[in-house]
């Protein structure tokens, strides 16, 4: 009986024991989504908020439940391959400075401990103990945090190239392309993929062609980088010589969002990559903005740009043409150039 | 651990509330799941795993990764998926995205936690390490070291888990193989490899030796599975003369998979290489690798070739790979990874080692002991069935089935009379085996259990062995536990011919008493076991009619423990015994163990007449006498006999002399110093220093060991004979006993 209750002592002393000065983000895929943009804002807000709470370091806790490996909303993710999605998002959690340590947590009482101390310690946190329990989380996912943050210190916390890639990029690019303008380019092809949904988003290929050929023919020393997934380019991109497909060679979602990070510009549709570049100072411009998602992102629709963009960051809240991508192109290559 | 009521009621709260909505049945969940996580913590070992990782994740970094599972279960963990914790240091330059691939494609592995300083290892030690793991400290494994591949290892079946068809990395690896490559015979290249993981440096040299390479055989295609740099794509597309899987959308992941599903592999043995091994892809490897099979036109292993000399070699591998049908890819039930009574019970293997192994344990009136065998196999999960030979009196057998009905092992006990000889119950015990391998242990010694499988591996592959086993160690448990001495540790014996393996076990006797036998050839060893009379005689036909009939194979690993505390007298067991008691026995009883040796040599080989077999017979164990046969000891004995000494005395001055002569005391160093240094490495053989550590045992006591200069050092030979990894490998599996 005595050792009995020593254990509970023991488990009620070290549960107890955490660290407050460190920040810790949940990310419980039951109910979060497997998504490039929603683990870069995740990260923002995590940022955020651990700024606020005093805290230098978050430890990141990525909850793949084998039973319960993916929310309601993407079905398609199962106990059998859950494993091939987390491997194409996970450099994602590598862009945030702050993170000391990325757990994945695929049992199901280790993610109970963590988060029973988490509670226990007082340790700040993320999500909140409400939302955590209910499995909520509203999508798309809001600025709010980020946009108080902005609104208090003038600034955000800026993500950072994955890990272990931000060297790599600068020599990358260094090597391929040296003394190049590097446009990152995502225009968004669902109609494309394997599952597509909602390819009224999708982007005007033949503008975007007509686009790159333009740049091509007036500036030679501009190279494009076609970023996303494999089945995102169309195959008649990879024979324009100003083109690169980073995938191609074989790289990653860490190799893309590295090279990004340090590019010249980023063109894209509103997407993964987009929000990568929203949460840089990389110039950028995000195309077909939904005007619905204004509110989340604490704008009016047709806003020129994101409380916390600079003056080389633009959204644009219509369908892409040629002319526009290049007007857009024009002003701030010629602003770079100066 | 997991079938106490406390951890069977915590878990079942957890998982029932897991599954239910609302914010209580989930807040419940919690609490429960932490409580037993917790408990666990307090209870289990071989639990959660450490290494540490530096840039660059290179090539071998990522055969490490799968070189570190492989090692990991090994030590057969106590959960299903053992988790594992990555210290990085100089994190900013650490690119981990492929090798949580690697990790990713394991269906093996539990919990995956990077730890980018040491405060944050620190703070996860509640959820990422258990009491008896933070107790013992250890080494973390080293995942940049060059580790060379052990081919023998890379072919087990735990591969079958680390290289898993279950994680849903198949499917565009199957699309690809149909669009890009319809009908052909695909052949996987990985070439040398940049830090970054390109093989733009390496590639000029493969397409100049695939662009003249002549195929022997039809439509064959061949597929690059590195990554390629821009600058080098280009170029190499326009030659063709290969393909890209990586430019077709393959994900680091997925060609690790293609490695496995394509028909046959060339190159590096690294992740890939080491992939298409474990799924036993035939092909030409490239890289340093020990174990190496004897030779053969389907797996070609090379230190080091030339893309020229690697291409010319293919063509016998295609040759041979195309008359036989493609093998499946190792994709096995999923078995291990679903419960712990599954673990129990078997691996993930097409017919696991409870179908194949026996393991037969004699014992005579030492219940406690018996009792801490089957506990230690217990703990070990041991998976095989066991056969409990015992002839103990009344009160010991009455304890005997205790111990048998409380351990959770698959256990036939069966009885025989006391006075029965041990040889001869274990002759009639072994037609109670079932199974086509078998091996003894002794109640009061201990089995390494994945050494046996190991073994049981090995004698499937190599039909032309008998019997397969590793190293023997002599330990005793005292105020510490000492490990005292590897008594055997010789080498395999491979000879061709019946008496020149004879000759080769008895110029240098090492019992193989105790290893894995095929079971038939176990019982007829035992056949004619009756008619020789000293222990000594009966231990030598057994081994001597072992060998005449197969191979012997020694695998570089720990296997059989061997208690040398006081053991049970027997008579006429060992040379000076007889010499003491009675010599002429060995006169009187070597005309029946010889021809007994004859017979069995012309049996085993029908063909090969050989007139002077008995001549050999007798020269051989002239030799192996020899050995006992030195002058003083002979002296030694003449002179107490002379004195007409009782032949007890005569037997007990000989082994007070000679054997128990003592052993001079020597400082103990810590095994490992406070860098985690290994020191015996560090002291070499020419300081004589034994070594302590210091482990949990299974009752939850602190465990003192105490290595021993001459088990490390054996014959002062100058390197130590066990390296770190292998010795607190077989420290924490000792733990469990």
């Amino acid at each position: 009986m005595g050792s009995r209750l020593n254990a509970i002592r023991q488990f009620l002393s070290e549960i107890r024991r955490g660290e407050r000065d460190t920040f810790a983000a949940v990310v419980d895929f039951s109910y979060q989504h497997y998504a490039l943009g929603d683990a870069l804002t995740t990260l923002v807000n995590v940022a955020c908020l651990a700024r606020e709470a005093g805290c230098k370091a978050v430890d990141l806790y990525l909850i793949a439940d084998p039973l319960y490996p993916a929310a309601p909303t993407q079905s398609y993710i199962n106990n059998e391959n859950y494993a091939v999605h987390l491997d194409r998002l996970f450099a994602a959690f590598l862009c945030l400075r702050e993170v000391r340590s990325v757990r994945i947590l695929r049992e199901p009482y280790a993610a109970g401990l963590v988060w029973t101390s988490i509670v226990a310690s007082g340790t700040p946190r993320w999500p909140a103990m409400r939302d955590h329990l209910r499995r909520r989380m509203p999508y798309p996912m809001a600025h709010d945090i980020i946009n108080s943050f902005h609104a208090r210190e003038g600034h955000i916390p800026q993500l950072e190239a994955p890990r272990g890639y931000g060297a790599w990029a600068r020599k990358f690019l260094q090597q391929h392309w040296p003394d190049r303008f590097i446009v990152c380019i995502n225009p968004r092809q669902s109609r494309l993929s394997s599952m597509p949904a909602t390819t009224y988003r999708d982007s005007p290929l033949e503008e975007w062609h007509a686009f790159i050929d333009e740049v091509g023919a007036r500036h030679s020393n501009v190279q494009f980088l076609m970023l996303g997934g494999f089945h995102e380019w169309d195959s008649t991109l990879s024979r324009r010589s100003n083109v690169t497909i980073p995938r191609t060679s074989g790289l990653s979602l860490a190799h893309e969002l590295a090279l990004l990070r340090h590019a010249d510009l980023f063109m894209g549709a509103s997407s993964g990559f987009a929000t990568m570049a929203t949460f840089t100072d990389v110039p950028y411009v995000i195309t077909d903005v939904e005007k619905h998602f204004a509110p989340w992102a604490g704008v009016t629709p047709g806003a020129e740009r994101y409380p916390f963009g600079h003056d080389r960051q633009h959204l644009v809240w219509e369908k892409e043409t040629a002319p526009l991508l290049l007007g857009y192109f024009e002003s701030i290559y010629a602003g770079s150039r100066k | 651990m997991s079938s106490t009521p406390p951890q069977q009621l915590f878990t079942m709260i957890a998982n029932r509330a897991r599954g239910l909505r609302g914010a209580y049945f989930r807040a419940i969940y919690f609490f429960a799941a932490a409580v037993r996580k917790f408990r666990e913590r307090l209870f289990l070992d071989r639990v959660n795993f450490s290494a540490s990782l530096r840039p660059p994740v290179n090539a071998v970094t990522l055969r490490r990764a799968a070189q570190w599972q492989q090692a990991i279960l090994e030590m057969r963990p106590m959960v299903p998926k053992p988790h594992l914790n990555i210290r990085v240091h100089d994190a900013e330059h650490v690119q981990l995205d492929r090798l949580v691939s690697v990790l990713l494609v394991s269906n093996a592995l539990g919990s995956i936690s990077f730890f980018f300083d040491d405060p944050a290892a620190l703070a996860a030690r509640l959820s990422s390490s258990t009491l008896r793991e933070e107790g013992r400290g250890g080494t973390a494994f080293d995942l940049n070291s060059e580790g060379v591949v052990d081919v023998r290892a890379f072919s087990d079946t735990h591969l079958s888990r680390i290289f898993s068809a279950h994680t849903g990395f198949d499917g565009n690896v199957n699309s690809y193989l149909k669009v890009a490559h319809p009908g052909a015979l695909v052949v996987a290249l990985s070439l040398s490899e940049s830090d970054e993981g390109l093989c733009d440096d390496s590639l000029a040299a493969w397409l100049s030796a695939l662009e003249t390479f002549e195929s022997p055989i039809e439509n064959v295609s061949f597929v690059i599975l590195n990554a390629v740099g821009p600058d080098a794509l280009g170029p190499a597309l326009a030659r063709s003369a290969v393909s890209f899987a990586r430019m077709a959308g393959l994900s680091f992941a997925e060609t690790l998979r293609l490695a496995q599903q394509a028909d046959v592999f060339m190159g590096r043995l690294d992740a890939f290489g080491v992939a298409a091994l474990a799924a036993q892809r035939p092909g030409i490897y490239i890289g340093e690798a020990t174990g190496l099979p004897t030779s053969s036109t389907r797996q070609i292993f090379a230190t080091d070739t030339s893309p020229a000399q690697a291409c010319d070699r293919l063509r016998a591998v295609l040759v041979d790979a195309s008359k036989k049908p493609r093998k499946s890819m190792g994709i096995f039930p999923t078995g291990v990874a679903t419960g712990m009574s599954e673990v129990r019970h078997g691996r993930d293997t097409p017919a696991s080692i409870a179908e194949k192994y026996t393991l037969v344990v004699p014992t005579y009136d030492r219940p406690q002991l018996l009792a801490r065998l089957l506990q230690y196999l217990e703990r070990e999960r041991a998976p095989f069935p066991i056969l409990v030979l015992d002839s103990s009196g009344p009160d010991a057998l009455g304890r005997n089935k205790e111990s048998i009905t409380s351990a959770h092992l698959n256990i036939r006990h069966t009885t025989y009379d006391q006075s029965m000889d041990p040889y001869a119950k274990i002759g009639e015990g072994l037609s109670a085996v079932a199974t086509a391998y078998c091996s003894i242990c002794a109640d009061d010694d201990v089995l390494i259990v994945p050494a046996v499988e190991k073994s049981v591996t090995e004698l499937e592959r190599r039909p032309d062995f008998g019997v397969a086993h590793g190293y023997y160690f002599n330990f005793i448990e005292q105020e510490t536990f000492d490990l005292s001495y590897v008594m055997y540790r010789g080498k395999s014996i491979e000879d061709a011919h019946a008496l020149a393996r004879l000759r080769t076990l008895f110029s240098a006797y090492e019992a193989v008493f105790y290893g894995v036998f095929r079971t038939e050839l176990m019982r007829g060893a035992f056949r004619d076991v009756d008619k020789v009379n000293t222990v000594l005689g009966k231990e030598l036909l057994t081994a001597s009619l072992s060998i005449i009939a197969g191979k012997s194979l020694r695998i570089p690993c720990f296997y059989y423990g061997r208690n040398t505390a006081e053991s049970l007298p027997y008579s006429a067991w060992h040379p000076h015994q007889i010499l003491a008691y009675k010599p002429e026995l060995l006169f009187s009883e070597f005309p029946v163990f010889r021809s007994l040796l004859v017979q069995a040599v012309q049996s085993a080989e029908p063909d090969l007449r050989d007139e002077n077999a008995g001549k050999t017979i007798d020269l051989i164990f002239l030799r192996y006498l020899e050995a006992f046969l030195r002058h003083d000891v002979l002296d030694l004995m003449l002179d107490l006999s002379m004195r007409g000494q009782e032949s007890a005395i005569i037997y007990t001055s000989v082994w007070d002399v000679f054997v128990r002569s003592g052993r001079p005391s020597r400082p103990i160093e810590p095994l490992l110093d406070t860098r985690g240094r290994f020191n015996p490495q560090h002291f070499g053989a020419g300081r004589s220093r034994d070594y302590g550590s210091t482990g949990i045992a299974s009752g939850g006591k602190e465990r003192r060991y105490r290595i021993f200069h001459e088990f490390l050092f054996p014959q002062t030979q100058p390197t130590p004979f066990a390296g770190p990894e292998m010795l607190t490998s077989l420290l924490r599996t000792l733990s469990d006993y």
